[in-house]
């Protein structure tokens, strides 16, 4: 099958305007997406994979700003190419694929339905507005996907309120209200971080099942390398707002490069971690703030290979060292 | 929803109990009673007046008899609808209170619809246009509104219609329809007059809930909801009324009672500035005349209506809000 | 794009700065409140008005200038009519003319007359608090009387009264928050601590004193008070009345703050210590919520001080001798007397000034209890 590029982001840089100076949030994202695909995007939290995965739709909160970089966006039927940055956050031409050809699932499910509509309503809004049929099939569809996403009783559940719901359902009604438009890209943010185990993984096992259905693209956004591996086809690993190793997951897994990439891996329990009684190794330090950005790599204060001279000048480029697997990271080249 | 106006009723019915009570205790604790402040009065403008006269007096007025025997007298003619009678205007409560109960409603009802649009737009447009010129306007103008008492507003207003128009701001009728048979010239002069003390009484709560509902709402844009539902790609302008707009509407209905309860209170002052044919000015005259069966009457009245006044207001919110309606339920 | 510490953001060319200490974070927050520091100057300048009324007004309260009633208030120049600059300031002299439709005397301004004010003026003798007799003013005039806020309808001065006025008002409020204050602890506290049968009570209590709209409820309580009362009498009693229905909000504060805080583990851990109730509430509990209650008192002061001035406006409040801003007011309740003396009105801009600068004192105590907020 040929590849047929959907995203690409090109040195992302969004800020944060607070009163009247601009405090680096995300300092240069590049990645691409492939039609088809899971891109995993893994990261501590504060890293800025939210700001990152908003800043795609346009969401972001007002005192957030695009500062630089592209992110184009593939429209695959009519063919036409989107700088998505350039578009106005408010307007017509993001609304269209907001919902329609890019859909979001959010990290709290508690608070992503408002309480004061019914989920039914809530879904159907959005179909409606992306499609020309009437109510009464919008509804129909709605409790079809309902369904789908294996809420029981889906007709009743048409007519509850989130309040209603527990975390899991309302998950679950996240990602019917996600693909109701069947989207070509999917962003997910930890859709699962705030669920319970066993809930973690009949969510993912139905986003699974969702994408190889309708083919969707999916940004799976987590700060859980072991939940990631189980999911992407491609891994983008950030810190500090900044990707510092890319590659395929398989990839990633076997031959990490970046020694932030090592120490997160060595930081997911395994049993055969368990069997070694090896103690599982935090990293060393913490994430600095936002006001505290260190001089050159952002990662040197914590990191092993510490090169003085060299890692506190400048940011290191991310380099491809083998095919499709990128690392920034002066240790390699 | 009939069980819950049951109980609401029953609970409603023992407040007023209650409010009955304290308001004939707070009219009998002045010294001396009605005919003490009528034989005064006589005795200034001349008149001699003996003991007896002053008894039998007492006696044709009922209020020879021990104080629980008055209430429940007082108390007995209320439940039959009897409002008791004015030693000072000698005729029935009802009859005193009359035209001027249905003024004193339109301007409450009126100073509530006005302060309750004005917050609810202004608030919505300062918290989207957050530190715009027009937001600041309105924060400033709500700072004033909130520290100016409503009477110094009113003379204000008062001095500038004299200085600048030679004319009285105050009423609510011009001269030639006093009294005048109602008819659609009079309505009309009516609306003419009404929008003083409308801004006058309805000033303070619109700054106050205007600054409520751009506070809730500067935060509810904020919320996850919010982005969650633009990411559905819905229209910006009914994404903010349906979604933020309507949720931060509950605090501001919820204070709905309230702020009729500081309208009200507010207006016994301004109708006396504004020579208002309300209850307002009766009220104070009854107090200081002594003139307790009105002046009880007019208490329970303001009582009620801030009694409506929260019953509306919980009404509405369970209009608006399904988790009050859940809760209410179980 | 982004060159030399500066970029471009909607157009607008904004500083960027990469790192930036926390404390810098707080002086840019602290930065956009400075209206709570100029209320804070406001309110120190009307304190010291309260505290040195008599040395700030050039005449006590009752001080009649016979010859000067009704006047408009005397602007005080330095330069004179032919635009000679003086150094000292001065006032012009009037005289009294006839009005020649009304046939009242009415004062004119007499450019021709230059009456020079004397700072640190040796004047009307008085007792400072009642203790210390002197007779030094701010400011005053050898030759007649100066009247910068013009006279009422007897020919007292309005500027002195509104000094006076200042004391008693502010004085309502302090005491008055007071009383709020002790009530509200007590009852708050009371329900808060204990829970069970006298929580409900005093929650109904409070239920029901906010179910009666509180003017008429004052009214009438003042109305009960004798009318041959002294005005001292008279002014503990409104006190009373004020705050006995003002305390319900901070009362409400304080008990949902103890209840949430009841179960907090350093408060369990002083109960386990064996601590009695009295030490748990005055010395662990308290101080953890004392920023919530300053904040509290600092927006009721407003609340009293404006129910006090309604209350003596209406002729039910406060009586003279006592001046306070709701007793001067009371004479512009005619409409005839405003029209003819109309900065019978500058009380009502103290009122005015004096509650802003509390509300805006009150955002900036609430903002700075908790630095860090959005
Ligand atoms: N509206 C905002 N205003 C100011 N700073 C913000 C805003 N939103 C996010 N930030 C900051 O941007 C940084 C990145 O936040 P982001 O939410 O993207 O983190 P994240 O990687 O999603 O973390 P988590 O795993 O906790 O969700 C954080 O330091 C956060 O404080
Ligand atoms: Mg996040």
């Amino acid at each position: 099958m040929e590849k047929k590029i959907l995203l690409q982001v090109k040195n992302l840089q969004i800020s944060w305007l607070f009163d009247k100076a601009l405090i680096p949030i995300v300092y240069g994202v590049d990645f691409n997406l492939e039609s088809g695909k899971v891109l995993g995007l893994v990261g501590e939290s504060a890293c800025g994979k939210s700001v990152t995965a908003l800043s795609l739709l346009r969401l972001l909160a007002k005192e957030l700003k695009i500062v630089n970089g592209e992110i184009l966006f593939w429209e695959h039927n009519g063919g036409e190419t989107i700088d998505i940055t350039k578009l106005e956050s408010r307007g017509k031409d993001i609304r269209k694929i907001r919902g329609g050809l890019v859909s979001m699932i959010f990290q709290e499910p508690m608070s992503s339905f408002s309480p004061l509509y019914t989920i039914g309503y809530q879904i159907m809004e959005v179909i409606l507005l992306h499609s020309e049929i009437s109510k009464k099939e919008a509804q129909e569809r709605t409790i079809e996907l309902l369904n789908k996403v294996g809420i029981a009783d889906a007709r009743n559940s048409f007519k509850s309120y989130p309040f209603e719901f527990s975390g899991g359902m309302r998950q679950r009604a996240m990602i019917a209200k996600a693909i109701s438009c069947n989207p070509s890209l999917l962003i997910a943010d930890e859709p699962t971080t705030a669920l319970d185990v066993t809930i973690q993984a009949q969510i993912l096992n139905l986003m699974r099942d969702m994408q190889h259905e309708f083919g969707t693209s999916i940004i799976f956004i987590s700060h859980d390398l072991g939940v990631v591996g189980q999911m992407a086809d491609e891994i983008a690993i950030m810190y500090m707002g900044k990707i510092i190793e890319r590659g395929p997951t398989k990839e990633i897994f076997k031959n990490p490069n970046h020694p932030y990439t090592i120490k997160l891996l060595d930081a997911i329990p395994r049993l055969g971690n368990l069997e070694a009684r090896r103690r599982l190794e935090p990293i060393r330090g913490s994430v600095p703030g936002l006001f505290n950005r260190p001089h050159g790599c952002t990662f040197n204060d914590r990191c092993d290979y510490f090169m003085s001279g060299i890692c506190g000048a400048s940011f290191p480029e991310l380099k491809e060292i083998s095919e499709n697997h990128f690392v920034a990271c002066y240790l390699y080249g | 929803m009939l069980n819950l106006i049951m109980r609401r009723i029953v609970t409603t019915l023992v407040t007023l109990f209650l409010i009955s009570v304290v308001a004939f205790i707070i009219i009998q604790l002045p010294p001396g009673d009605y005919v003490d402040a009528w034989a005064g009065k006589k005795t200034q403008g001349g008149t001699i007046i003996t003991q007896a006269e002053l008894n039998n007096m007492r006696v044709r007025l009922g209020l020879d008899k021990p104080l629980y025997q008055q209430y429940f007298k007082w108390i007995g003619d209320l439940m039959k609808g009897n409002l008791g009678f004015s030693f000072e205007y000698h005729r029935p409560v009802a009859e005193v209170i009359g035209e001027r109960l249905s003024m004193t409603l339109l301007i409450a009802f009126s100073t509530l619809a006005f302060t309750y649009i004005l917050a609810i737009a202004l608030g919505v447009y300062s918290a989207v246009k957050q530190y715009s010129i027009g937001d600041n306007i309105a924060t400033v103008l709500g700072y004033i509104g909130l520290a100016t008492p409503g009477f110094l507003f009113a003379l204000i207003l008062m001095y500038l219609g004299q200085k600048w128009f030679g004319m009285s701001v105050g009423g609510l009728f011009s001269f030639k329809f006093q009294g005048a048979p109602w008819s659609w010239a009079k309505f009309r002069d009516l609306l003419g007059h009404l929008w003083v003390p409308v801004v006058v009484l309805g000033m303070a709560g619109t700054a106050f809930q205007l600054r409520t509902m751009r506070a809730t709402l500067l935060d509810e844009l904020n919320k996850m909801y919010v982005t969650s539902a633009r990411s559905g790609g819905i229209p910006e302008f009914n994404l903010l009324m349906r979604y933020p707009v309507r949720m931060a509407l509950n605090p501001i209905v919820a204070t709905l009672g309230w702020e009729l309860s500081k309208i009200i209170s507010g207006a016994p002052i301004i109708g006396l500035v504004l020579s208002l044919p309300t209850l307002g000015p009766l009220y104070i005259t009854a107090l200081l005349d002594q003139d307790i069966y009105l002046s009880g009457a007019l208490i329970l009245i303001y009582c009620i209506l801030v009694i409506i006044g929260t019953f509306i207001s919980d009404m509405l919110l369970m209009i608006l809000d399904p988790r009050m309606r859940m809760k209410e339920r179980s | 794009m982004a060159k030399e510490g500066h970029i471009k953001v909607d157009g607008k060319k904004v500083q960027r700065i990469d790192i930036a200490t926390h404390r810098q974070l707080m002086w840019w927050k602290f930065r956009k409140n400075y209206m709570a520091m100029i209320a804070a100057g406001i309110l120190g300048i009307f304190l010291i008005i309260s505290i040195f009324a008599e040395f700030i007004a050039p005449y006590s309260s009752g001080l009649r200038n016979t010859r000067y009633l009704a006047g408009p208030p005397m602007s005080v120049h330095l330069f004179d009519a032919k635009g000679k600059f003086h150094l000292r300031p001065f006032i012009y002299g009037w005289v009294n003319k006839r009005d020649p439709v009304t046939l009242a005397l009415i004062p004119v301004v007499d450019t021709s007359k230059q009456i020079p004010l004397s700072i640190f003026h040796r004047g009307e003798s008085y007792k400072l608090w009642g203790l210390f007799k002197s007779n030094l003013h701010l400011f005053g005039v050898n030759e007649g009387m100066v009247n910068i806020f013009g006279t009422d309808q007897i020919g007292r001065d309005i500027f002195s009264r509104i000094m006076y006025a200042t004391r008693i008002s502010l004085s309502v409020g302090a005491i008055g928050v007071f009383f709020v204050f002790i009530i509200g602890l007590l009852m708050g506290g009371i329900a808060g601590y204990f829970g069970g049968i006298a929580d409900e009570l005093i929650m109904r209590l409070m239920e029901f004193l906010r179910s009666i709209p509180t003017l008429p409820l004052w009214l009438a309580l003042a109305a009960a008070l004798p009318r041959d009362w002294s005005a001292l009498k008279v002014y503990v009693a409104i006190l009373l009345i004020l705050s006995s229905v003002g305390w319900t909000n901070l009362g409400r504060r304080v008990r949902s703050k103890l209840l949430s805080i009841r179960e907090d583990d350093f408060v369990l851990s002083a109960r386990l210590a064996g601590c009695s109730d009295a030490r748990i509430i005055f010395h662990h509990m308290l101080p953890s919520f004392m920023s919530y209650i300053i904040v509290d008192l600092t927006v009721s002061f407003p609340y009293i001080i404006l129910a006090e001035t309604a209350l003596s406006f209406l002729g039910l409040g406060l009586r003279e001798p006592i001046v306070s801003w709701g007793v001067l007011l009371y004479s512009a309740q005619n409409i005839h007397a405003l029209a003819e003396i109309p900065w019978l009105l500058i009380t009502g801009l103290f009122v005015v000034i004096a509650v802003l600068a509390f509300n805006f004192m009150g955002d900036g105590l609430r903002d700075a209890a908790d630095p860090l907020a959005k």
